[in-house]
């Protein structure tokens, strides 16, 4: 199974790349983001809180749906499914 | 830790690393007698006054107070052009402190884009030189004979002749009044303001903007070309020591936040990206609702020189742009970038440094002229009212033209100079194609058919379409804990942007804290709800105040200052003739589905909307028709 995660900023400057197709360990959300963290270990920390937790500054888009209205982390997901991983913030 | 002197009394601050204090010889009192300064420039005569402490109390500064004179002096029925018309300048509570982002200042009028409240909220350094300068308001009335400005300087009030200063732009006049006043900070309007172009607004500095609602045009109207302060009155702060531990403490919290590092870096470009992935990005007047990667902020940074910040601020979010001006903001990228259909970001940049050196707003510029150009590719208008101007979205050499013409009001740029006002002429009556709410065109970039809560946010915030009154931010915050979304917004709220239920509850919040942090003089970026769930929230809104003045306040005192200035604001609009129907939002919001990405086929349902505002109206204690209760008002007639 090959997933496609598109990387927006900050997490994009960390793993020097806007997109990055992987195979994932497993089939759920949560292997995708273990298996792209063994490739960027720096994006580690800032996706992950120390409890092992996704952290709350950090948004995760299964295809055209926030994760949070699927099953988070558990989703699983299909060959050729697209993930988006961005940090939500406010301005003007 | 930085260490002071135990009996230190704190004076001019403007960033962090660059402290300056008041000397033994310097005079030295409580940020409570700060004057009030009513200038009638028709009679020439100036007025210095004390403030209540019981008023301060109920209201604390900036934009509260603002309100409340605007509400009591204001009379009804004027034309906001006119003599009659109040200009305000109130500097925040806690401006001139220590206390973090605290550089802000409101500017507050009835407006003349929209004939209701007039309310603008600016950084800078301003606020805190009007501070240092004896003031925390200035009230302006009547109208100069001549071209003129205002000087302040330790307690003293001047009218002088603009001669000299009239006819430049933002950048020159603050340049010349520097070169012949010395370090002064100012506010000044441009030759938009000069020219009563309705949308004109007010500068600081290179960018920092009073955009909205054509408080530019209001000082053009009175004749006066800026208000330019010097002070060297300290500000005795009540518990030095404390502020200063209460400060560190909150600098620290703010910053172990991992949104603070990037805003700090790249500043609100970030959001570009986001909203086009999603599908809200204005685009093509809001035809379509995605665009090109151009203005990802990755690009942006391609014309950064450096990062910069207003006073007492460490988030320093602000570029200093190659070619010659700063930003572009997240705004500017939209409203002179997408939604003019702009391929080129380079082009956007620098209509964004045009229309500030004339001293026009961003958004209503960028609105008016996307209007235009749908109107002319539909036919409703042609080139005999252009005068033989050709509309093209991506056309930047027009639009530069344009926002020439409009900002000296020359030929179709007159017309365009009345913004909404003009609708009769372009043939759109009803405003079917103008993304306005309260005649306000919409203020960010946010293409709000997919996210509701922000849509609710437009269409009941008091100025008209504006984020800055309510944008909860925290709606994209998916990943939030249920548990801890409910216990901010004190009520069950639904994970889900796509809905209006309960959003009542999240939009009346926002209101509530940020109606707050305006009074305190404080910016949203570094505000609880607006960027994040951990930035400043009441708890630390009262200590920062308990630090600065003898007063204890409490939580429910700190509570119910926003309700009180969204109700005064509220009845202010309802004696200018607001309904409910004004509560409402574009057209094309309600009926045109948006067409691209994520927010492919959302719209807002006019009675899914209509059930949102019951509930938004008894949320706010209103009744079904908006309108403030009796009770409530002779609460706030009290008010002294």
């Amino acid at each position: 199974m090959k997933i496609k995660i598109k990387l927006l900023k900050p997490f994009s400057d960390i793993a020097g790349k806007g997109e990055v197709e992987i195979e994932p360990k497993g089939e759920t959300v949560s292997d995708v983001l273990n298996s792209l963290c063994e490739l960027y270990p720096e994006l580690k920390k800032e996706i992950f809180e120390e409890s092992g937790e996704v952290t709350y500054s950090v948004n995760i888009f299964v295809n055209d749906k926030p994760m949070s209205a699927l099953e988070d982390e558990s989703t699983r997901l299909k060959d050729k499914d697209e993930i988006l991983i961005f940090m939500p913030v406010g301005g003007g | 830790m930085i260490s002071f002197p135990a009996k230190l009394k704190v004076g001019t601050y403007y960033i962090p690393h660059c402290l300056k204090f008041t000397t033994d010889t310097q005079e030295v009192d409580s940020m409570l007698k700060r004057k009030l300064g009513i200038i009638d420039l028709s009679k020439e005569k100036i007025s210095i006054q004390d403030v209540s402490e019981s008023l301060r109390k109920k209201l604390l500064g900036g934009r509260g107070m603002n309100m409340y004179y605007l509400w009591k002096m204001l009379p009804e029925g004027i034309d906001p052009l006119s003599p009659e018309n109040l200009l305000i300048f109130g500097t925040g509570f806690l401006s001139g402190t220590l206390a973090p982002s605290s550089s802000r200042f409101n500017t507050s009028a009835i407006s003349p884009e929209t004939g209701f409240l007039g309310d603008t909220n600016c950084g800078g350094f301003f606020s805190a030189e009007m501070k240092y300068a004896g003031f925390d308001r200035l009230i302006l009335k009547g109208k100069a004979k001549k071209p003129s400005y205002i000087y302040i300087e330790d307690g003293t009030i001047e009218i002088r002749d603009a001669k000299g200063y009239w006819g430049l732009n933002t950048l020159d006049v603050q340049k010349a009044f520097r070169k012949d006043l010395g370090q002064v900070e100012m506010v000044v309007c441009g030759v938009a303001g000069e020219n009563l172009v309705r949308y004109a607004c007010l500068r600081t500095g290179i960018k920092n903007a009073g955009g909205r609602t054509g408080m530019g045009c209001i000082m053009g109207s009175k004749n006066i070309k800026g208000v330019v302060a010097h002070g060297g009155m300290g500000i005795e702060i009540a518990h030095p020591e404390e502020m200063l531990k209460t400060v560190e403490e909150l600098k620290d919290y703010l910053l172990s936040s991992k949104i603070s590092p990037i805003l700090g870096s790249v500043g609100t470009p970030l959001l570009y990206e986001v909203s086009n992935v999603l599908g809200g990005i204005r685009t093509k007047n809001s035809q379509l609702n995605a665009w090109n990667d151009n203005f990802n902020a990755s690009e942006v940074e391609k014309f950064v020189e450096k990062m910069i910040s207003c006073s007492s601020c460490f988030m320093h979010c602000r570029h200093r742009n190659t070619l010659g001006g700063e930003g572009p903001e997240y705004t500017a990228l939209s409203l002179l970038g997408t939604n003019l259909g702009i391929e080129k970001l380079e082009d956007c940049i620098k209509m964004q440094n045009q229309v500030n050196d004339l001293g026009l707003d961003v958004s209503s510029t960028g609105t008016y002229l996307a209007w235009v150009t749908e109107l002319y590719e539909r036919g409703l208008i042609d080139d005999k009212l252009t005068g033989g101007i050709e509309l093209k979205f991506n056309d930047y050499e027009t639009y530069s033209k344009l926002i020439d013409m409009i900002s000296r009001r020359e030929g179709f740029g007159d017309i365009l100079a009345e913004g909404q006002w003009s609708a009769g002429k372009l043939k759109d009556p009803k405003h079917d194609y103008l993304i306005e709410v309260k005649g306000l065109p919409q203020s960010d970039p946010h293409d709000v058919r997919y996210m509701k809560a922000f849509a609710l946010g437009i269409a009941t915030s008091s100025r008209g379409a504006d984020h800055l009154r309510s944008r909860p931010t925290l709606e994209i915050f998916f990943k939030l804990p249920p548990e801890v979304r409910n216990k901010i917004y004190g009520a069950e709220i639904a994970n889900d942007p796509a809905t209006l239920d309960t959003k009542e509850h999240v939009v009346a919040w926002s209101e509530n804290i940020f109606a707050t942090i305006d009074c305190l003089g404080m910016c949203k970026f570094i505000c609880h709800g607006f960027n994040s769930p951990h930035f400043v929230d009441y708890d630390w809104m009262k200590r920062l105040i308990n630090t600065a003045v003898d007063w204890n306040y409490s939580d429910s005192e700190i509570r119910e200052v926003g309700p009180r200035v969204l109700d005064i604001e509220r009845l202010f609009n309802l004696s200018r003739g607001m309904t409910r129907a004004h509560d409402t939002l574009p057209k094309r919001y309600f009926d045109d589905p948006a067409p691209l990405r994520t927010a492919k086929g959302h719209h807002v349902d006019r009675k899914e909307f209509a059930k949102a505002l019951d509930r938004f109206y008894e949320v706010r204690g209103w009744t079904n028709e908006g309108m403030v209760k009796k009770p409530r008002i002779e609460e706030l007639e009290a008010i002294a």
